[in-house]
């Protein structure tokens, strides 16, 4: 990718990130530097950019906010956007990010917390070849934190997938990334 | 419903009839019969089965051109706000067709298609589509554009997106167009019968009143409004409650 405009302000100019299969890269930076445009980049939702990006098959996205929706229980979030699962694998699903029995709650009825780690259940769930996650742990609980953080590296070294991360907090990323690559 | 409500109602009803009493004992019976007299009317009429047939005929109107009005106003009022070219080109129209009277698209209809049943629901739909159109329009500018772009990163086929993301949020848009649709197509389905059909409520109304028989135009207008209020509060309202669970 060479550069991203906002009216006169350029971010990721010159910027280049390349993420193998099984490898786990976390892009930190200042606030505004673009990161949270670079995952945007990535997921095929900007194409208002020069440059280049590859956009995996199957990918998983955790956004900055849980991002459900609002009239589906958890379950039906995660079943919507992974239709092969069934009732059992959306259970097991949730039980990885520690919400076993949960599934039938509105998000409304979820504390913020709890609905992250159902974003997290469903980014999982759909099998993706890429991740994507920005700040996926912020507002959890350190339990909730580690659980959830727990579940991503199960799946990471089970299906190895490409996964490129967005934190601020250098304790999210102990032992889930391999390289960080700062932007400028 | 709380048992003081139902008391208010009980007491509002009371005492609109015992106005309606009141009234028809000052003015000639033939101008305002009292409510005993039209009730008579009704069970009579209700009896020779003459007002079931009428009330069926105009409902099936009634329900055909609302699914019409409603299908066409919601595909052409999302297109609108999801398009802004096709929004300022077709503005000026939606706010013409919103300013024709229902009687002149009742005549233009019938003098350009016929007396016909299709020109009868054509009319009454082309009266209540401009509404849908402006309705639906705001409920597709509210679309949340966050949920656009889950839809997209999960790739969601075009009918999970339209179904699970869309029209959840358009449904509070879609039930605001059915409720004032019903409450404005009944009445105009009466208008078009009353012109150019040869059966319905409206058609029986227009005999009534040329023979000045009150008691008959009350009791089948009366007939009407009830069922109109039960589907109303029977399917309408259930279906509403249903679509917005989520939000208790």
């Amino acid at each position: 990718m060479a550069e991203k405009r906002f009216g006169q302000r350029v971010v990721l100019a010159g910027f280049r990130l390349d993420v193998a299969p099984g490898e786990a890269v976390a892009v930190t930076g200042p606030s505004g530097c673009g990161k949270s445009t670079l995952l945007r980049i990535l997921a095929g939702l900007d194409h208002a950019f020069t440059g280049w990006a590859e956009r995996p098959e199957r990918l998983g996205m955790v956004f900055q906010e849980p991002r459900l929706l609002p009239w589906m229980s958890a379950s039906a979030n995660i079943a919507l956007v992974a239709p092969f699962l069934s009732p059992a694998g959306i259970e097991a699903a949730l039980a990885a990010v520690g919400l076993a029995g949960e599934g039938h709650k509105l998000p409304g009825r979820l504390s913020l917390g709890m609905a992250r780690r159902v974003a997290v259940a469903r980014a999982l769930a759909v099998r993706p070849a890429a991740l994507l996650l920005d700040e996926p742990f912020v507002s959890l609980d350190e339990d909730s934190a580690r659980a959830t953080r727990a579940a991503v590296m199960a799946y990471c070294a089970e299906h190895r997938p490409a996964l490129v991360m967005v934190s601020h907090n250098p304790a999210d990323l102990d032992g889930l990334v391999q390289r960080v690559v700062p932007i400028p | 419903m709380t048992g003081q409500r139902i008391a208010w109602q009980a007491l509002s009803l009371i005492l609109l009839l015992a106005a309606w009493q009141a009234g028809s004992l000052i003015a000639p019976a033939a101008t305002l019969p009292p409510p005993g007299l039209v009730l008579a009317a009704l069970v009579k009429a209700a009896g020779q089965g003459d007002l079931l047939h009428h009330l069926g005929v105009t409902l099936a109107r009634v329900a055909a051109s609302f699914a019409l009005a409603l299908t066409v106003g919601s595909v052409l009022g999302v297109a609108l706000g999801r398009v802004a070219a096709l929004d300022r080109l077709f503005d000026g129209w939606v706010v013409f067709f919103l300013n024709l009277p229902a009687l002149v698209t009742a005549i233009l209809c019938f003098v350009w298609f016929g007396l016909t049943e299709g020109a009868a629901l054509a009319a009454v739909a082309l009266n209540k589509i401009p509404g849908v159109v402006v309705t639906l329009r705001e409920g597709a500018r509210t679309l949340d554009p966050l949920y656009g772009d889950l839809a997209r990163v999960y790739r969601l086929g075009r009918w999970a997106a339209l179904r699970h993301v869309a029209l959840p949020q358009l449904m509070p848009y879609l039930m605001v167009a059915a409720r004032s649709g019903l409450a404005l197509i009944w009445k105009i389905v009466l208008v078009v019968e009353l012109l150019g059909r040869s059966d319905g409520i409206g058609f029986k109304l227009h005999l009534f009143f040329q023979g000045f028989d009150v008691a008959g135009i009350l009791a089948y207008s009366l007939a009407f409004i009830l069922v109109i209020q039960a589907i109303e509060l029977a399917l309408l309202a259930p279906i509403e409650r249903r679509a917005a669970h989520w939000r208790d």
